[in-house]
């Protein structure tokens, strides 16, 4: 219903044992994508999830969206990036529409938050996921 | 103890795994956990509204629960059963049965109402659940936060969120007796600000068949359920239809001898819910309920003035217009809710009795106005007020406009890991229109235009403690009921004595990892004269466990022994045992063995020499696959 949309908005205020879970998802995914940088720059289109980045050690939140590494998607549909950012889709329907730029997403789908990273994407920018990531690879067209 | 040894063994065998270490690898683990800790019902719940319980997605679905009936079982306060007509009935230990109007079903922000019955809870046992993505249950409420009709026990049922699904389920059951279950829906969002749910169901529920004095007493069912909704920005369109046709079971007569007879009902509703930019929520609704009850019984049904009838036939068609209005002001320590709302329900009443015949129409309106109060003393300390008046204004002069108000009071205390919880709630039940008003010849029911509505005054008081694996909680309410309602043949409806009730509940469950955990509880209730006409205490074991792709729900319930009518019924014992093996993410096979031992709760009814079970002994086949 729309008053779980409004809802699911403050959620991370609501609900602070999910968060911390949420932070940990982030942290193995960012962790995996970025196996050797020391800091990894986020961009993130919700201002709400701001806290929740930069509490994970190693990640700092950016405001200009040219200098980050990666470009986190709450809400955009369709983004301008430089080609060498990583686009990774928070939502179904992100993940749907931009199926050819995003490295993976994170995202509810049949009652479950699902996880899933692009095979091509991947290879295209050189990264090979650890071990237990790798189930979680797909190829996606 | 023989019985019920097939459950402990189930026990020990399942509590030898629970102390094996997980196998789940770090990020799948926190998959998981984070699916629950997400949970619709964290967002929904609100504990200042009384008693809450809640049953997750993941418990419906691990219970491989296909009805409402399927989660009432596990109810403790009131517990439930059936009628004489196959309907659900919900009992408060020792007591006959509940007042229907003591039991509110709200599908979202929408109250299964009626206007002929008062409470749409006859239908519940029909509602499925698949549509349904967690439930909560609340006692000791005073309604006003849910800004609906008055009621004790409020059952909201939340259906699944689109953007949680982006996708849908096919799920078909079976069980060894011919029954059926289809059931299909899908959810998606189109985009940011429109997004779309459609559920289906259809079923054929056979029953064991039983015999009176030669006459068989059946009771299968065909239902029909559906579902849908539409969202577009702050608009919600919602639309729902049950529809069900029963055999008659024991039907209305005297004796309990139906030579036939059918029960059909069909509810519609559409429910349209606008959020302005301020907040405001403005609710309309229309709802139309046609019922047709038809009973043969050549030893005699009682038709109020017409004396006895063999053949029974009334039709009712409510018609239930609704408006509501609601808003949240939220300033320093406190937090305002203040509505209102304006409902027409009119009723239309056909009867035909043997050679004679009943036709009335009448309608009566509701107003209503209602706030509520919630103040922080503390970061671990909220006082509750509420205030309600609802004015019923009658069509018929025969019947006097009332006045009733609800007065709430309420206190939450946190201290370290318990909460306190302690209400006081004064409140009535509305008489069903059909106690209130016929024509003039009185039929099917001997009415009463002066019939006061019940008054319960409810004093609660419950403490909680909470802990990473355990949480305990002990709840006691003492209830003065002023103007009950009953019915006497000769007399018709009329108001009783004073009396009250006290009860007691206790549960405990230890979480052994978030998939599995056991609970525990027990039950009693006491009514002012000591009788104990159903079973005056019970109690559940519930474990709910996982081991690498398969999901056990198990369930033992213990009701007392009771009599009643010169029958006696022995302590019941009621082992469901369900199994889910996940053959993939989207595709499970279920087995699930209802009333197992063939020794669980029996109801004794009028005009019957002896109990009839409320659930079968069945094997339930269950398939689902998500796409």
């Amino acid at each position: 219903m729309k008053k779980f949309i409004v809802l699911t908005l403050f959620i991370s205020s609501l609900l602070g044992s999910a968060v911390e879970i949420e932070k940990g998802i982030y942290k193995t995914i960012l962790k995996a994508l970025f196996p050797t940088k020391k800091v990894i720059k986020v961009w993130s289109d919700d201002p709400s999830k701001k806290d929740l980045f930069e509490s994970i050690p190693g990640i700092k939140v950016v405001n200009e969206k040219k200098i980050a590494d990666i470009l986190m998607l709450f809400n955009t549909l369709n983004v301008q990036r430089n080609s060498n950012q990583m686009i990774f889709a928070n939502g179904y329907l992100i993940l749907q529409r931009n199926k050819g730029v995003v490295v993976g997403g994170f995202y509810w789908q049949k009652g479950r938050p699902n996880l899933i990273f692009i095979k091509n994407r991947l290879e295209k920018v050189g990264i090979v996921l650890p071990t237990n990531l790798q189930k979680y690879i797909e190829d996606i067209k | 103890m023989k019985v019920g040894s097939g459950f402990l063994g189930m026990v020990l065998v399942l509590s030898s795994w629970l102390n094996a270490e997980n196998n789940y690898q770090n990020i799948d683990y926190l998959l998981e956990k984070y699916k629950l800790e997400s949970d619709l019902s964290k967002i929904t719940k609100s504990e200042s509204n009384g008693f809450v319980d809640i049953f997750t997605r993941d418990d419906i679905e691990r219970m491989q629960a296909k009805t409402l009936f399927d989660i009432l079982k596990l109810f403790t306060i009131p517990f439930i059963s059936r009628t004489n007509i196959n309907s659900t009935m919900f009992i408060k230990p020792s007591q006959k049965s509940m007042p229907m109007m003591g039991v509110r079903i709200f599908i979202n922000d929408h109250d299964i109402s009626a206007s002929v019955y008062q409470s749409g809870a006859l239908i519940c046992g029909s509602i499925t659940l698949d549509n349904i993505d967690h439930i909560e249950v609340y006692r000791s409420s005073a309604s006003v936060e849910f800004g609906n009709e008055t009621s004790s026990v409020i059952i909201k049922l939340y259906t699944k969120e689109p953007s949680r699904e982006e996708g849908g389920k096919i799920r078909i059951s079976g069980d060894d007796k011919g029954s059926s279950y289809l059931s299909v829906y899908q959810g998606k969002t189109i985009d940011k600000d429109r997004e779309y749910f459609f559920y289906a169901n259809t079923n054929k529920i056979n029953r064991e068949e039983y015999y009176n004095k030669g006459y068989p007493l059946k009771s299968d069912s065909s239902n029909s359920n559906i579902y849908a909704n539409y969202d577009y920005n702050r608009w919600t369109f919602e639309y729902g239809r049950f529809q069900s046709e029963s055999d008659p079971f024991l039907g209305l007569g005297t004796q309990a001898t139906p030579s036939g007879g059918d029960i059909d009902t069909t509810y519609n509703y559409l429910h349209i819910t606008k959020i302005l930019e301020n907040d405001l929520r403005i609710q309309s609704s229309v709802d139309i309920i046609d019922s047709s009850q038809y009973f043969q019984d050549k030893n005699g049904i009682y038709a109020g003035n017409y004396g006895f009838v063999q053949n029974y036939l009334l039709n009712t068609t409510d018609k239930i217009v609704s408006l509501i209005f609601d808003k949240t002001f939220k300033y320093n320590k406190n937090s305002l809710y203040i509505g209102g709302f304006y409902k027409h329900k009119h009723a239309e009443v056909e009867g035909n009795f043997d050679t004679k015949s009943l036709s009335f129409k009448t309608h009566y309106n509701l107003y209503s106005i209602y706030l509520e109060d919630k103040y922080n003393f503390s970061p671990t300390m909220m006082g509750i007020v509420s205030l309600k008046g609802d004015y019923y204004r009658y069509s018929s002069s025969e019947i006097e406009d009332k006045n009733k108000y609800i007065f709430r009071l309420g206190a939450i205390k946190n201290i370290n890991k318990f909460q306190i919880k302690a209400f006081f709630t004064k409140t009535y039940y509305a008489a069903p229109l059909i106690s209130l008003y016929s024509d003039d010849k009185n039929v099917p029911y001997k009415t009463n235009s002066s019939l006061k509505f019940s008054q319960p005054t409810l004093h609660s008081f419950g403490i909680r403690y909470k802990e990473k694996k355990n949480i305990a909680n002990f709840r006691i309410s003492y209830i003065k009921l002023t103007y009950p309602i009953a019915y006497d043949p000769a007399l018709g409806f009329i108001n009783k004595d004073k009396t009250f009730y006290v009860q007691y509940e206790a549960s405990y469950t230890h979480k052994f990892d978030i998939k599995n955990r056991i609970t525990l509880d027990v039950y009693h209730g006491r009514r002012k004269d000591m009788m104990e006409y159903s079973p005056p205490y019970g109690g559940h074991i519930v474990l709910h466990n996982s081991y690498k792709k398969f999901d056990f729900f198990n369930m033992l319930e213990y009701r007392a022994s009771y009599s009643d009518y010169n029958v006696n019924v022995d302590a019941s014992y009621d082992w469901t045992l369900g199994v889910r093996y996940h053959y993939s993410k989207d595709l499970l096979f279920g087995i699930k063995g209802e009333n197992i031992l063939n020794k669980g709760y029996r109801q004794i009814y009028k005009g019957l020499n002896f109990p009839i079970s409320i659930n079968d002994r069945k094997i339930w086949f269950n398939m689902e696959y998500q796409f």
